[in-house]
């Protein structure tokens, strides 16, 4: 029987209409739905943050004031733990409601992806290896570091989360030139699952989509990963096929090296 | 002597860990609950620090900001912004508006303790021992 085709979309701007850019095609645009969803966590995000900050706040000083309490300390802890969870849930969910552009700057992108991978291999466990490649020489694109490792984060754990157990999940980082294009650099993450049906691949990155389909994560990450490079002015395609694993593509403006000091 | 501070912050629950954290700190604090109230207790008191919240009623808080700063007696005075939107927008015209220093919610302990503590340096003043409250017992 024959494979299915690899089918490759471009998803720039996938939920929003103002940001769509030369080469995105009408699928990309965002639903009514989506855009409900934009506003609605932008909404959240903003009012538990102020919860969250009073939370967090006491137990900080529970942790200070009874420093020499085991049991105290144990649950407060505990505190602490989950608010830290749901301090990065709200940075998520900022992410998600677009109005917090991080400051971009001329970056070598190889130092991040090895840094990324030596901190998310432990939590990838055994379940995939995760190998880093990276073109010879500086790579030097216009991104936030900081976004770019949150999205590696989210994006290797939905590569391994559909990847068979060990097999790999690759980062791949590569200047790409096409003639009477400026250059661009892509940093390409493939897993080994079992791929996303073409009529789902421009849903992918709407909130929930996901979770409704596969049951992966909280259904947020891929939401995330999209806001991320929209407010970074970066592009998203997607590779893939039933059976053929998922590549998700990232491509930023390319930048000199900056200049010595 | 401990160094005089003023948190203004609608939020009474943001208001009231906020002055906690201070005074475990060593910190002497006064609150204001609207941007009115706030402007008025610095031109009166004239703290050493403003921790200034940006959304507040009657008077926003870059308004405050910029009012403070464009007077004589109360420009010298550092202000520390909080967000909770975490807006570069905010931050923008805070700035622009004069503040020192931004944090944004919701933040940690240390990092509000560093920032004042960074800001009161700065500004100079009488030296001050400070409690590290995320040591004290």
């Amino acid at each position: 029987m024959p494979r299915p085709p690899l089918e490759r979309s471009r998803l720039n701007g996938p939920l929003r209409g103002s940001t769509q850019r030369r080469g995105a095609r009408p699928g990309a645009r965002p639903t009514p739905h989506s855009e409900a969803v934009i506003q609605f966590a932008w909404g959240v995000a903003h009012d538990f943050s102020n919860l969250l900050q009073v939370i967090l706040g006491f137990a900080e000083l529970l942790r200070a004031q009874h420093r020499n309490d085991p049991a105290v300390l144990d649950s407060v802890e505990e505190i602490l733990t989950a608010s830290h969870r749901a301090k990065r849930l709200v940075a998520d969910l900022l992410a998600i409601g677009r109005r917090n552009p991080p400051v971009t700057q001329a970056v070598d992108v190889g130092p991040v992806l090895q840094r990324a991978a030596a901190r998310l291999q432990p939590q990838l466990g055994a379940k995939a290896a995760l190998h880093v490649a990276v073109d010879s020489g500086p790579q030097y694109a216009i991104l936030d570091p900081e976004s770019l490792e949150r999205i590696l984060a989210l994006l290797c754990a939905f590569a391994a989360a559909g990847t068979p157990e060990g097999a790999a999940v690759t980062v791949r980082a590569a200047r790409v030139a096409s003639p009477g294009r400026r250059a661009r650099l892509r940093i390409s993450v493939r897993g080994a699952g079992r791929g996303v049906d073409r009529a789902l691949v421009r849903r992918m990155f709407e909130p929930f989509f996901m979770k409704r389909q596969a049951g992966l994560g909280n259904g947020l990450e891929l939401a995330v990963v999209a806001g991320l490079m929209e407010q970074q002015h970066g592009s998203i395609a997607v590779e893939t096929a039933p059976g053929r694993g998922t590549t998700v593509h990232l491509s930023f403006p390319t930048a000199a090296a900056p200049a010595a000091t | 002597m401990k160094r005089r501070l003023l948190v203004v912050d609608d939020e009474p629950s943001i208001a009231k860990i906020v002055r906690k954290q201070l005074e475990v700190a060593g910190y002497e604090v006064t609150v204001a609950v609207d941007g009115l109230e706030g402007l008025t207790i610095a031109r009166e008191a004239l703290p050493e620090l403003i921790v200034l919240d940006v959304m507040l009623p009657k008077m926003n808080g870059v308004e405050v900001c910029s009012t403070l700063k464009q007077d004589p007696k109360t420009r010298q005075i550092p202000i520390l912004m909080l967000t909770a939107k975490a807006q570069r927008q905010d931050q923008d015209t805070g700035l622009q508006a004069g503040a020192d220093a931004f944090l944004t919610k919701p933040f940690q302990l240390e990092e509000l303790l560093e920032k004042v503590k960074t800001l009161l340096e700065r500004s100079g003043g009488p030296p001050q021992t400070v409690t590290d409250a995320t040591t004290s017992a």
